[in-house]
C-alpha cells in the first residue's frame, strides 16, 4: 500500500519543525550579547530591566562555577577571531585582566565610570569595577562561643582548633585564587607559600567552592571558614547560626573584589554594548546589586549598604593594586598546585 | 562479467549512504580531537617544546594519575559487581515485576553524578543531625566519593550486565542444569559468558569515572582530571590542557583497545527471546541472601536520592514555581536533546552498518574514541572547528550545542545499533533487497521496523545523556539560551537547595518520561513479532 504524498509531507514537516525552531536566527541589529559569570539569580533581573527600559534585546550566556573558571573566559579567547559577545560582565577581576592581556577587550571610557575611584578602573578604559565583594570569615555561633575572636586569616592555622573544623574553597579557582595571589603580592612568595603549607599541615578542609564553605559552616560541619560576603550574608539571611567577621582589620586588611565590566574587541553591536556598560556602571544598578545581597562593598560614593548582615563602614581593604595581584597568579598557581593537588 | 560489474556497482551505490554517514560522524566526533592535536603540534613546532614535559606524569602528577586510575578501577569494579549480581537476581526471578524494576532503575544512569552527590550530602546532613556529626564523616574522602560514584554508575552497570545475561543461549543453561547445581551453572556457564558485557560496562564506567573531577573534588579526593582543569584555568590554553590530558587519554585509549574485543563479542550475539529460567533457580542460602542484600543496596542507592529530591524540591509550593521559572530552559533542553538523538540515528546507524561486518580494530577504535575525551576540550575544539569567520552562520552556531552533544554521546548510539544489527536476521534485509526495489521504501518499510527497538533505545540513551550534559554545551551554547542543567549548576552556587532539588526533579521526570515512552513503543512494536513467533 502506497503512503499518500500528503501524509509523507506532513511527517517530514513534523520532523523538521523542531529543527527549524532550533535553527531560528536569534541575531538582529537592536540587541546586545553579554557573557556573564555573575550568578544568574542576581544578573538576570538587572539585564531584564535594561531590556525593558532600553528596548534593546539582551541575549545572555551565563557561566557556572562547576566549570572552574574554564568556561566563558576560554570561550571568549577561542572566539577572538570572530567575536560573538559584546559585553563581558565578570563577578571578579582577575579573569578580566587575563582577557585584557589576551587582546579580547576593547577600550571604552564610560562616562559612568568617572565617579569610580581610580583603583577600580583600568587607566586605559579596558574595564571598570563596581559592586564589590570582600573575603570574610564565616563562624558558626553554635560551635564557637565568642565568634569575634576569629578575626584573622591566621586563625585558620590556630592549633587550638581541629583543622577538620576549618574550611576554605580550593585556592586554585575563583575568588579564593584571587585571594591567594593577593597574599603572594602582599606578604611575598615565601611567607604566602608557608601560610598555605601551614593550612595543609593543619589539616584544614579544602572544599569545592565558597558556597560549600558557607553550607558546611551553616550546618555545623565546620566551626568556621573563609568565604565571600555574598555567600556569608546568604547564610545569615536564611537564619543560620552564623557570625561574619572581616579578617585582619588592624593589619593587612581584607581583599575587596569588584565586579568588572568590559566591552569585547570588535563586538558585533558596539553601540548597544556601550549603552549596556553605561547602565551596568550606574549607581542605580550597583544599588540593585547591594539590595539583592550580591554586593556589600559598593564602589559608587552615593550608594549605601542597606543589608544589616554586616557593617561595611570603615572596612579596611588590602592596600594592593589588582595588576600586582594578577602578576603573582602564575607563581601562586604553580606553588598551590604542588601544595594542594597531590 | 557485465552482471558482476553491475552487482559491484549496485553494492557500492548501496554503501555510499553508509560512508556519507561515517564521514559526518568522523567530522563531528573526531574533528575536535584531530583539530586539537593539530593545534598542539603546531604550538610545539613553533617553539613551545618545553610543553612536552607536560606529557610525562612524574612526581605529584603521577600520584594524581594513580589516584584517578585507582578511583576509576575501584568504582567500576564495585559498580559492576553490584550491577551483575542485581541483574542475575532480576533475570532469574520469576516475578513479573522484575522487568518493571529494571526499567525503573535504568533511566537513573543518565542522571548527572553531581546530583547524586548533592542528594547524598543532604541525606548525610540529616543523619548527622539525628545521630551526631561523626556519621557525616563516613561520607567524606575516598569512602564518600566511592559511595556516590558507585551509586551513580550502578544503573549503567545493571544495564550492561542485563544485556550480557540476555545474550546467553538458554539451551546452554538448560543443559548445564541437567548435570550441575544452579550455583555451579552460575559460576561455570553464566559468569564466563557474561564477561564481555561485564568488561564493556566496567570499561565505560572506568572512563566516565577518570574523566570526572566534580564528584572527587566535592569529597576532597585529588584526581588527574582536576589537574587538567587547573592547568586550563591557569593558562587558558587548550593545547596545554590537551597535552596534560594526554597521559590520561592514552590510558583511556589503552582501556578502549582492550575493550574492543569484548564490545565486538557483546554486540555479535543473538538474543533469543526464550526465557532462560522456566524452572526458577535454587541458589544456596548465602547466595540468595547476598542477592537480596545487594538488591536492597541498589534500591536504596536509587530510591533515597530520588526521595530526597522529592522531599526537598517536590512540594507543590516549591516545584511549581521552579517549573514555571525554568520552563524556557526545560523546553530548550528537551529540544536540544531530541534533535541530538534524532541527528545521531542516521550517522550512528551508518557507522554501525560499516562496523558490523568489519574487524578492523582501527576503525572500531576511531569510532569509539570520543568516549575518552574530556567534555570541556570537546567544547573548545568545537569552537576552533566551527568559529572560522567563513563559517559564521547563525544556523550553524545554533546547531553547535547539538554537534557538541553528538560528539560526546554518538558512540553510545553506535554501540546499541551494532548490537541491534547483530541481532537482526540478515536474510530479512537480503529478501528486502530482492523484493523491494525502491531504496526509500526498503529503508522505511522494512529496515526501520526491523531495527526499531535498537533505534529507539539509541535515541533514548543519547536523549537522556544530552539532557544532563554541561561541560561541552556551556562552551558553545548560543547567546540567550540556557539548558536546565546549566540553570541547576548556576543555582547550586547561589545555595538555593530547594530550587536545585526541584529543577533536578524536573530533569529526572523528563528522563523517566522518555524511558517510559521508549519502553512502551518497544513493547507495542515487538508485540506483533512475539505473536508471530508464538504462532510459528
Amino acid at each position: 500500500m502506497k503512503t499518500p504524498i500528503r501524509a509523507k509531507a506532513v511527517g517530514l514537516l513534523l520532523l523538521l519543525l523542531p529543527i527549524i525552531a532550533a535553527c531560528r536566527s536569534e541575531t538582529g541589529q537592536n540587541q546586545v550579547i553579554v557573557y556573564t559569570s555573575v550568578d544568574q539569580v542576581f544578573s538576570e533581573p538587572i539585564l531584564k530591566r535594561f531590556e525593558e527600559e532600553s528596548g534593546i534585546e539582551v541575549l545572555v550566556v551565563y557561566d557556572v562555577e562547576a566549570a572552574k573558571t574554564t568556561g566563558l573566559v576560554n570561550r571568549l579567547i577561542a572566539e577572538m577571531k570572530a567575536p560573538r559577545a559584546d559585553v563581558w560582565w565578570n563577578s571578579e577581576i582577575i579573569q578580566t585582566l587575563v582577557l585584557k592581556e589576551k587582546g579580547v577587550l576593547a577600550s571604552y571610557a564610560s562616562p559612568q565610570a568617572e565617579s569610580i575611584p581610580a583603583i577600580y578602573r583600568d587607566p586605559d578604559g579596558y574595564w571598570a569595577g563596581f559592586a564589590g565583594r570582600a573575603r570574610v570569615i564565616l563562624v558558626n555561633t553554635d560551635l564557637v562561643a565568642n565568634p569575634d575572636r576569629i578575626h584573622s586569616i591566621y586563625d585558620l592555622l590556630n592549633s587550638n582548633w581541629d583543622g577538620e573544623l576549618i574550611g576554605m574553597a580550593n585556592p586554585l579557582f575563583g575568588t579564593t585564587a584571587t585571594h591567594a595571589a593577593s597574599l603572594y603580592a602582599y606578604l611575598g612568595p615565601q611567607l604566602a607559600r608557608e601560610y598555605y603549607e601551614g593550612l595543609i599541615a593543619h589539616g584544614v578542609r579544602v572544599v569545592d567552592g565558597n558556597s560549600v564553605v558557607r553550607d558546611l559552616v551553616a550546618n555545623g560541619t565546620l566551626a568556621f571558614g573563609i568565604t565571600d560576603t555574598d555567600d556569608a550574608c546568604g547564610a545569615w539571611a536564611r537564619g543560620d547560626p552564623v557570625a561574619i567577621n572581616f579578617p585582619d582589620q588592624d593589619d593587612i586588611g581584607t581583599l575587596v573584589i569588584p565586579t568588572t565590566v568590559a566591552q569585547i574587541n570588535e563586538a558585533p553591536h558596539p553601540e548597544q554594548a556601550r549603552m549596556l556598560i553605561d547602565y551596568l556602571l550606574s549607581a542605580r544598578v550597583e544599588r540593585m546589586l547591594v539590595e539583592a545581597g550580591f554586593s556589600h562593598i559598593p564602589i559608587h560614593p552615593d550608594v549605601e549598604v542597606t543589608d544589616t548582615c554586616i557593617s561595611t563602614q570603615n572596612i579596611r581593604g588590602m592596600a594592593i593594586d589588582y595588576t600586582q595581584i594578577y602578576g603573582f597568579m602564575p607563581l601562586m598557581q604553580t606553588d598551590l598546585r604542588e601544595i594542594f593537588l597531590r | 562479467m557485465l552482471s558482476l560489474l553491475k552487482q559491484r556497482l549496485f553494492n557500492s551505490r548501496q554503501a555510499i549512504p553508509k560512508w556519507i554517514a561515517f564521514c559526518g560522524y568522523a567530522m563531528i566526533v573526531l574533528g575536535p580531537f584531530l583539530l586539537l592535536s593539530y593545534a598542539t603540534a603546531h604550538s610545539l613546532l613553533n617553539g613551545d617544546a618545553a610543553w612536552l614535559q607536560l606529557l610525562i606524569p612524574s612526581g605529584r602528577r603521577l600520584l594524581l594519575l594513580s589516584n584517578s586510575i585507582g578511583l576509576g578501577a575501584i568504582a567500576s569494579i564495585l559498580a559492576m559487581c553490584l550491577g551483575w549480581i542485581g541483574a542475575v537476581m532480576l533475570w532469574s526471578s520469576s516475578s513479573k515485576h522484575s522487568h518493571s524494576l529494571l526499567w525503573m532503575v535504568l533511566p537513573l544512569a543518565a542522571l548527572p553524578s553531581y546530583i547524586y552527590a548533592l542528594a547524598w550530602f543532604a541525606i548525610a546532613t540529616s543523619i548527622s543531625r539525628l545521630l551526631g556529626s561523626g556519621t557525616a564523616r563516613l561520607l567524606q574522602g575516598w569512602s564518600g566519593c566511592l559511595w556516590v560514584e558507585v551509586a551513580a554508575f550502578s544503573p549503567l552497570a545493571l544495564g550492561f550486565a542485563w544485556m550480557g545475561l540476555r545474550n546467553i543461549d538458554p539451551d546452554l543453561i538448560d543443559s548445564s542444569r541437567l548435570s550441575r547445581t544452579d550455583f555451579q551453572t552460575l559460576l561455570r556457564i553464566i559468569l564466563p559468558l557474561s564477561i564481555p558485557a561485564t568488561l564493556t560496562g566496567g570499561g565505560i564506567i572506568f572512563l566516565f569515572s577518570i574523566l570526572d573531577y566534580g564528584v572527587p573534588s566535592l569529597f576532597q579526593v585529588d584526581v588527574y582530571a582536576l589537574e587538567i582543569f587547573a592547568e586550563f584555568s591557569a593558562t587558558n590554553s587548550p593545547q596545554r590542557a590537551f597535552l596534560l590530558a594526554l597521559p590520561l587519554l592514552l590510558f583511556a585509549v589503552g582501556v578502549l583497545i582492550a575493550l574492543l574485543e569484548p564490545i565486538r563479542k557483546l554486540t555479535s550475539r543473538q538474543v533469543l527471546h526464550r526465557s532462560s529460567w522456566n524452572t526458577p533457580p535454587r541458589w544456596p542460602g548465602w547466595v540468595a541472601n547476598l542477592g537480596w542484600m545487594i538488591g536492597i543496596v541498589l534500591v536504596v542507592q536509587a530510591v533515597l536520592p530520588l526521595a530526597t529530591l522529592v522531599v526537598m524540591g517536590g512540594t507543590p509550593r516549591q516545584f511549581i514555581p521552579n517549573l514555571i521559572q525554568a520552563q524556557a530552559e526545560t523546553g530548550y533542553s528537551l529540544q536540544l536533546a531530541a534533535l541530538t538523538s534524532l541527528f545521531s540515528l542516521p550517522m550512528a546507524l551508518g557507522v554501525a552498518q560499516i562496523l558490523v561486518h568489519r574487524k578492523i580494530k582501527l576503525l572500531w577504535f576511531l569510532s569509539l574514541m570520543p568516549v575518552a575525551m574530556p567534555a570541556s576540550l570537546v567544547g573548545v575544539s568545537m569552537i576552533f572547528l566551527f568559529y572560522h569567520p567563513t563559517l559564521q552562520r547563525d544556523y550553524l552556531l545554533a546547531l553547535m550545542p547539538i554537534f557538541a552533544q553528538l560528539a560526546r554521546f554518538m558512540p553510545l548510539a553506535v554501540l546499541i545499533l551494532l548490537a541491534q544489527l547483530r541481532r537482526t536476521d540478515p536474510l530479512l534485509f537480503d529478501a528486502a533487497q530482492v523484493f523491494q526495489p525502491s531504496v526509500w521504501r526498503r529503508h522505511f518499510q522494512i529496515g526501520a521496523p526491523l531495527l526499531a527497538p535498537g533505534l529507539l533505545a539509541a535515541a533514548g540513551i543519547v536523549f537522556a545523556f544530552s539532557l544532563g550534559e554541561l561541560g561541552a554545551t556551556l562552551m558553545v551554547i548560543p547567546p540567550g539560551k540556557s539548558t536546565l542543567t546549566m540553570r541547576i549548576y548556576n543555582y547550586l552556587h547561589y545555595g538555593a537547595s530547594g530550587a536545585v532539588m526541584g529543577m533536578s526533579l524536573v530533569l529526572v521526570i523528563s528522563i523517566f518520561m522518555t524511558a517510559a515512552g521508549i519502553a512502551t513503543v518497544i513493547k507495542l512494536w515487538s508485540r506483533p513479532f512475539s505473536k508471530a513467533k508464538t504462532q510459528s
